[in-house]
């Protein structure tokens, strides 16, 4: 992965059930919340499994390979830290369950389709937090 | 038996004027529209003994009543999910009525969302009653999904792409709804129609899903409801109409505008809840509603409502919308006041001083002999009938 490219986006907002997310992304880990008891995924994170109920919660990096569920691209009014309109999608892990709020980046609207392959990659925000984001398998600089 | 939910009414409305600058505080527009309500209902602040709204407006109750002397307060909720809950809040209302909780119930919404801040634009970090872990401000906010016409668009991407429907698909909805705002005095667009190359030439939102036009507006105004048992309201001056029913739900991992999560997003998992509780409590079918009034503050929005409520199949709404249905001599009217696209954004409220109104035969755009009507804000849904 080519990873941490640097950005103008906002921070993600700092919570105590959240933050670890991030930190695993400054990692260059794409992690989802397992629970350590039964062993399900959630995404978002919570600070207990709705299974089971145990608080043991282990960040456990995934594959980074997922497939476009939905994607747009917000144009009006700016959405704030981007010079140009983003391309936001919903990207379906391939570990299957668990989708995620992201951007695909370096490809024109056009270009992308639902169902897609995309990899995941990283970026910076303004003040240095990381994100993960998502690009189109195949195609170059991905991994 | 009879079930004591459905034995209540709403006995008064009141609204104030819908604009873009009220002029005068968020609680001065709330005490406006009680005061046209309780009036309309021929009754005092003295006798309200129940205070109920729901979340985003910034009046807090205290100020409430203080600012119109309501003294006997015994029931007070302020429902969740913001516009989501408007029609929940009449649910609540009649389970304390029926209860015993209360006998005379206000609901609120009142704001000057439009001149006092923007709702709708982009946020940095979220605000007030919305700093929970909210899907949007904690996932979206980074990735640019900053405002909520974008939230109800990346969503519904995928009904478009499983349906094969476009943007200009949800124009005629528009186009429709424009039409009633335009003969509807108190539309924001009143006297403003559009045609389906108008609603093609506004702005990009959220490409390929949303436009300008598909978006309600922001709107400074107030609308109050007084909610009280069928036996009291019959002796009240206003004209009442029945709650013949009322329904409520909240599913896991349901969210108004981003519930991403669960199994389908592209089904409204709420509403098909609600809509089955809905129609076991009036006793009633979707084929039975004379008008229909959904939740729009995006077209997404209503389109995954007419499918959750049953008046058309999956993947149909948007030739039912086409073919005519929505007009007021279709099958279903449809947000005859212009609905919140049209008329104004209450965030709900002025969806159901239309239903009252098309009850009592008073509406801009009166459905002949219509005599049950249903709002639906995806959370919750009533059906109101002539009593």
């Amino acid at each position: 992965m080519s990873g941490q490219r640097q950005s103008k986006r906002l921070d993600p907002m700092s919570t105590r059930n959240t933050d670890w997310f991030w930190d695993e992304a400054a990692e260059g880990r794409l992690s989802i919340q397992k629970c350590g008891n039964c062993g399900a995924l959630h995404h978002p994170p919570r600070p207990v499994c709705p299974e089971c109920h145990s608080t043991d919660r282990i960040p456990t990096p995934m594959s980074g390979r997922g497939t476009i569920y939905s994607l747009i691209r917000v144009s009006y009014p700016p959405p704030i830290g981007f010079d140009e309109p983003p391309i936001i999608a919903l990207v379906e892990l391939e570990e299957g369950g668990i989708r995620l709020i992201t951007n695909i980046v370096d490809a024109n609207l056009d270009e992308i389709a639902n169902d897609a392959p995309v990899v995941v990659d990283f970026e910076r925000t303004a003040k240095g937090k990381s994100l993960p984001v998502f690009r189109l398998a195949g195609k170059a600089g991905a991994a | 038996m009879t079930n004591p939910m459905t034995q209540c009414a709403i006995a008064g409305i009141g609204q104030t004027e819908f604009s873009t600058n009220s002029g005068r505080s968020e609680l001065r527009v709330a005490c406006d529209a009680i005061l046209a309500a309780l009036a309309d209902a021929g009754l005092s602040a003295k006798d309200i003994d129940g205070i109920v709204t729901y979340t985003i407006d910034n009046n807090d109750e205290v100020s409430l009543n203080r600012a119109l002397g309501i003294e006997n307060v015994k029931y007070s909720v302020r429902l969740p999910l913001g516009g989501g809950g408007s029609a929940a809040t009449i649910h609540h209302a009649c389970a304390a009525i029926a209860s015993g909780a209360a006998s005379t119930v206000v609901i609120w919404r009142a704001m000057n969302e439009r001149s006092e801040y923007r709702f709708g634009q982009p946020k940095e970090a979220p605000s007030g009653s919305r700093i929970n872990d909210m899907t949007f401000t904690i996932w979206g906010i980074p990735y640019g999904l900053q405002f909520p016409g974008a939230c109800s668009a990346l969503g519904f991407q995928r009904y478009m792409y499983k349906y094969g429907v476009t943007n200009e698909d949800l124009g005629y909805l528009v186009v429709q709804q424009r039409a009633y705002a335009a003969s509807n005095p108190n539309a924001r667009f009143y006297g403003k129609p559009i045609t389906l190359e108008d609603h093609q030439n506004s702005k990009w939102i959220a490409e390929p899903v949303l436009r300008l036009f598909d978006c309600c507006q922001e709107t400074d105004g107030g609308v109050a409801l007084i909610v009280t048992s069928r036996e009291r309201a019959r002796y009240l001056k206003g004209e009442h109409v029945r709650i013949l029913g009322s329904a409520f739900s909240m599913p896991g991992n349901v969210e108004p505008l981003t519930s991403y999560y669960t199994e389908d997003p592209i089904i409204m998992r709420e509403a098909e809840i609600v809509a089955g509780r809905l129609y076991q409590a009036a006793g009633v079918g979707p084929k039975d509603i004379d008008v229909a009034l959904l939740y729009d503050a995006f077209t997404p929005e209503v389109v995954r409502q007419l499918e959750a409520f049953r008046f058309c199949g999956a993947g149909e709404a948007l030739d039912f919308v086409k073919s005519g249905a929505c007009a007021i001599d279709g099958e279903l009217p449809l947000n005859t006041n212009g609905g919140l696209i049209g008329e104004a954004y209450i965030h709900g409220l002025n969806m159901v001083t239309e239903g009252v109104r098309q009850l009592r035969g008073q509406a801009a755009n009166q459905r002949e002999g219509a005599e049950l009507v249903m709002f639906s804000s995806g959370n919750g849904a009533i059906i109101l009938a002539k009593d």
